[in-house]
């Protein structure tokens, strides 16, 4: 089994009002650069399919500036074996959608991972111009994943909402986007971090593709930055009557006012008892 | 006398005792190397002294100790009075009265010791467990054989009345009960002499090896300050410790220091709230498999155990329960360091096997590494509670004379913390100290990290701050958190920093000494005083917190059951802030219950973990009005304006 995953450096902002004084651009100092959480559920699952499969290779690639390396090294550690660097910057999806594909199409591969968006751009579209570019089956925001080798097919659980899946089967090659829920990434080992620095990483430059360009215009372009209009107020309230551990967590994913769904792990006698923390804390039972 | 026969036993029973020995030397020699410092000998030699003849740490724990002391001296005293007496065959009568006086004295001191021991060692039921007795019943069969022999030869011997009472009171009152058989006499000498030969020669191979192994581990003692963990060269694919031979040679040693007193356990907050947790079966449990893998291999091949694992003394939970806090440290009379051989197999867990740790730190480990601090807020929060403060920040100021660390539960926890903060830098500014803040420049100082077991996040982290303070050319740090305080006092020096660290109880007993900051009215209320860990334990600064409320408060503190060096931890070291608890009670409950036990209106702390734990154990046991838990620091604010 072969699998290439897409991933992107993204840029998170984690501090309000991040336009600098210039209104122009964003202020560098109020943003962190990290790999995309969906990118990564999307690596979670390449790794895990190279433990369940052992023959198996992983590409990982990204588009981007020297700086993104990181992320690639990143994905090294938790499981990639070969790092591609596409030297080339793009805000536009399509474009990006372009330049992978133009990369990929001469790599061999059954399986082709993304992550369902990137979290800065939030736009969602690359994996979907990505199978259309290649022509091949896509199944977006997955949370589940059946891998049949031997048969050249898969069968994906897709995230429909409000508690709905779908199950869909499709033949391999095929594209699937990562939802949150896949699975809970994992931390790399030292050891391959370590490696990860000395790996050798392939990087390859690329012109612009003017070919499928009428004109500038196709593109999206960047007009203007404004500051968000101001959220209702959320304010944390601490119940101190929580544990240390429960009142970081809140701390973490904002307050409790903030849905957001969260992976349980451990035993299950564990996992019933959160659930029931949960459910307390938001006053279901 | 002895004949060539005893002879020749005495010498087959010393070498089963060297060779018994060597084996365990070569167990241990497995271990990694780990260098040691063969200087201060003197000083070594004398805390051997003092803890092995004078038994300073065992008899901390009163029951166990007094046992331990009448069963050591009542063994080797009696043992070298006989040795002498083989030597000597004419003896002073008046000499022989004293000696045999002394003799019947230590012999029932020794048997009183032995029952305890038994008895305390049934009782717990660990006859039946882990280790078995056999040490314990062959020293009360060498001495009933003893007084035995003693009280058939007074029989036989029949001299005049007071002599004997006198000389052996006890062997005289056996002697009434004993024929005046000289083959008896003959067969309780022999079975004595036997039995000493058997308890000498089975040294080695009960846990009775601690006699030598302790007093080794104690010759080795690390002199340095107490729970600074090993630097961890980050290179290979393995780290930290998941097999036996991963451990030091001075790990493995501990396995047969200990001699399962218990005493860790009971002072461990884990064993005692009842998690899964005891840092006496983590030692034996170690020794065992430390004898297993050399008795399925020959010496140099040996078939490597596993030890991080799913389930068993070291998986699951287990080491996770560890808060680091040094009480079984303190409390262990030979001086095993439980949290060193834990923190290797954390570090093994997170940086090898990188799946086997709570998935809650998988979180914190990606925040700090992301944004710098546990929490994943970013680095520019960290000036957020400065905003309408005057307080310089180092960028812009480089010349300050202090650098103020704040930390990330000061600068970022909640309301809280971050009024303390600003407290704090309302007292320096009262003090007039000239001092400046990091702000957005600082980092997560590592401590938890490095605790949790992700050491190479935790040089990332040293490194970095290192490189920011020599920057600005710091010279002074104060910090009012004890674990910052710690890792910058005791374990940056490991990566080349040498600042001068002060916790800022420390930095106001010196301002108040020299007079820079007043106290304008001392404070009312009954409060009592929690020990942080890593003040206390790690630190030693007992003292000066204490003087400190001393000057403080109007009425003395209360202190309470565990305190100073036998303090309670409050349950947030070592990564357990972060932790989800589902067994057993919780830490601080354990701790605020202690507290409120003291009828005193309060606790006061000077660490932020200890007081966002103990807040929170007292809100919710209903008490958020009626009992206190306030920061040295905030009283300080109040008794200075």
């Amino acid at each position: 089994v072969r699998v290439v995953v897409c991933i992107k450096q993204v840029s998170h902002i984690y501090y309000p009002l991040a336009i600098d004084v210039s209104g122009k651009q964003l202020d560098p100092e109020k943003l962190v650069f990290m790999l995309n959480p969906y990118d990564e559920i999307a690596l979670e699952q390449a790794a895990r399919i190279k433990e369940c499969y052992g023959n198996c290779e992983i590409v990982a690639v990204t588009l981007g500036l020297s700086p993104s390396e990181e992320i690639l090294r990143y994905a090294f550690a938790m499981g990639a074996d070969r790092m591609i660097r596409i030297d080339f910057e793009s805000t536009d999806a399509w474009l990006t959608s372009l330049v992978l594909a133009h990369v990929i199409k001469d790599m061999e591969y059954d399986i082709l991972l993304c992550g369902k968006k990137a979290i800065d751009s939030n736009a969602g579209q690359v994996g979907s111009f990505i199978a259309e570019l290649l022509q091949l089956p896509q199944v977006s925001r997955i949370v589940g994943l059946k891998l049949f080798p031997e048969e050249k097919k898969a069968i994906a659980e897709r995230y429909l909402g409000k508690g709905d899946r779908q199950l869909v089967e499709c033949s391999l090659p095929a594209l699937f986007t990562a939802e949150e829920g896949l699975n809970d990434p994992r931390y790399p080992p030292l050891g391959r971090r370590l490696m990860a620095e000395k790996e050798n990483l392939e990087v390859i430059k690329m012109e612009f593709p003017e070919a499928h360009f009428d004109n500038e215009m196709d593109l999206t372009n960047f007009m203007s930055l404004s500051p968000p209009r101001p959220k209702p107020k959320k304010t944390f309230a601490p119940d101190s009557s929580l544990s240390a551990s429960e009142r970081m967590k809140m701390i973490m994913v904002g307050g409790i006012t903030e849905k957001k769904s969260e992976l349980l792990e451990g035993k299950a006698e564990d996992i019933s008892r959160r659930i029931v923390e949960v459910l307390e804390l938001e006053k279901i039972i | 006398m002895l004949s060539g026969f005893d002879i020749l036993l005495i010498i087959a029973a010393l070498t089963v005792l060297i060779c018994g020995m060597l084996k365990r030397y070569r167990l241990w020699r497995r271990g990694k190397p780990q260098s040691l410092d063969g200087n201060n000998k003197t000083i070594r030699l004398g805390k051997v002294i003092k803890s092995v003849l004078g038994h300073q740490k065992v008899l901390e724990d009163i029951y166990g100790g007094i046992a331990h002391l009448f069963i050591f001296w009542g063994f080797i005293v009696p043992l070298l009075l006989v040795v002498i007496g083989q030597f000597r065959t004419v003896v002073d009568p008046a000499w022989a009265q004293w000696g045999s006086l002394l003799l019947d004295i230590l012999g029932m001191l020794a048997l009183t010791g032995t029952g305890m021991m038994l008895y305390k060692g049934l009782k717990d039921g660990r006859g039946k467990k882990e280790d078995h007795l056999i040490h314990l019943w062959t020293l009360l069969a060498i001495l009933i054989t003893g007084f035995l022999a003693e009280g058939t030869r007074l029989k036989i011997v029949e001299t005049n009345f007071p002599y004997n009472l006198l000389s052996s009171p006890v062997g005289f009152a056996i002697s009434y009960l004993m024929p005046a058989s000289p083959l008896l006499l003959k067969l309780m000498i022999r079975s004595h002499f036997f039995l000493v030969l058997f308890f000498i020669g089975g040294l080695p191979f009960t846990v009775m090896r601690h006699a030598i192994a302790g007093t080794m581990n104690l010759y080795y003692q690390e002199l340095e300050p107490q729970g600074i963990i090993e630097h961890l060269a980050l290179e290979g694919e393995r780290f930290g410790t998941g097999k036996i031979d991963d451990f030091t040679w001075k790990n493995l040693l501990f396995t047969d220091a200990c001699m399962s007193c218990g005493r860790c356990e009971r002072s461990c907050p884990a064993f005692i709230s009842g998690q899964p947790l005891s840092p006496r079966i983590v030692v034996r449990e170690l020794g065992k498999r430390m004898a297993e893998t050399h008795a399925i291999a020959p010496l140099d091949i040996y078939e490597q155990i596993r030890l991080v694992n799913e389930d068993g003394a070291f998986g699951g939970e287990n080491i996770w329960c560890c808060t680091t806090c040094l009480g079984c440290v303190e409390s262990c009379p030979v001086l095993v360091k439980h949290p060193d051989i834990i923190v290797g197999m954390r570090r093994h867990a997170v940086l090898t096997e990188a799946t086997l740790f709570p998935s809650e730190y998988k979180k914190v480990f990606k925040n700090t590494e992301i944004f710098g601090d546990t929490l994943g807020k970013g680095s520019l929060f960290r000036e957020d509670w400065a905003l309408n403060l005057n307080v310089k920040r180092i960028y812009n100021d480089p010349k300050v004379e202090m650098l103020f660390w704040v930390g990330c539960m000061g600068a970022l926890y909640d309301e809280r913390t971050r009024n303390k903060t600003v407290k704090a830098c309302r007292i320096l500014e009262k003090a007039g100290v000239d001092f400046g803040i990091l702000g957005k420049e600082e980092r997560c100082c590592g401590d938890s990290a490095r605790r949790m077991g992700n050491e190479y996040l935790f040089q990332e982290l040293a490194r970095q701050n290192i490189q920011t303070l020599k920057k600005y050319n710091v010279k002074k740090i104060v910090t009012f958190c004890p674990h910052g305080f710690h890792v910058f006092k005791n374990e940056y020096p490991q990566f080349g920093a040498d600042f001068e660290v002060l916790h800022f109880t420390q930095l106001i007993k010196i301002l108040l000494d020299e007079g820079k900051l007043k106290i304008q009215s001392k404070l009312d209320g009954l409060f009592t005083y929690h020990d942080p860990c890593y003040m206390g334990r790690y630190n030693n600064l007992y003292k000066t917190p204490r003087d400190l409320l001393d000057a403080l408060l109007i009425s003395d503190l209360k202190e309470m059951a565990h305190s100073k060096k036998g303090s309670f931890c409050c349950g947030a070291g070592g990564g357990n802030f972060w932790r989800v608890r589902v067994v057993g009670r919780r830490m601080e409950t354990l701790r605020i219950e202690e507290a409120i036990g003291t009828n005193t209106s309060g606790v006061i702390t000077a660490c932020p973990f200890c007081e966002i734990m103990l807040e929170s154990a007292a809100n919710q046991k209903g008490m958020e009005y009626s009992y206190k838990v306030v920061d040295i620091m905030e009283l300080l604010d109040q008794a200075i304006r």
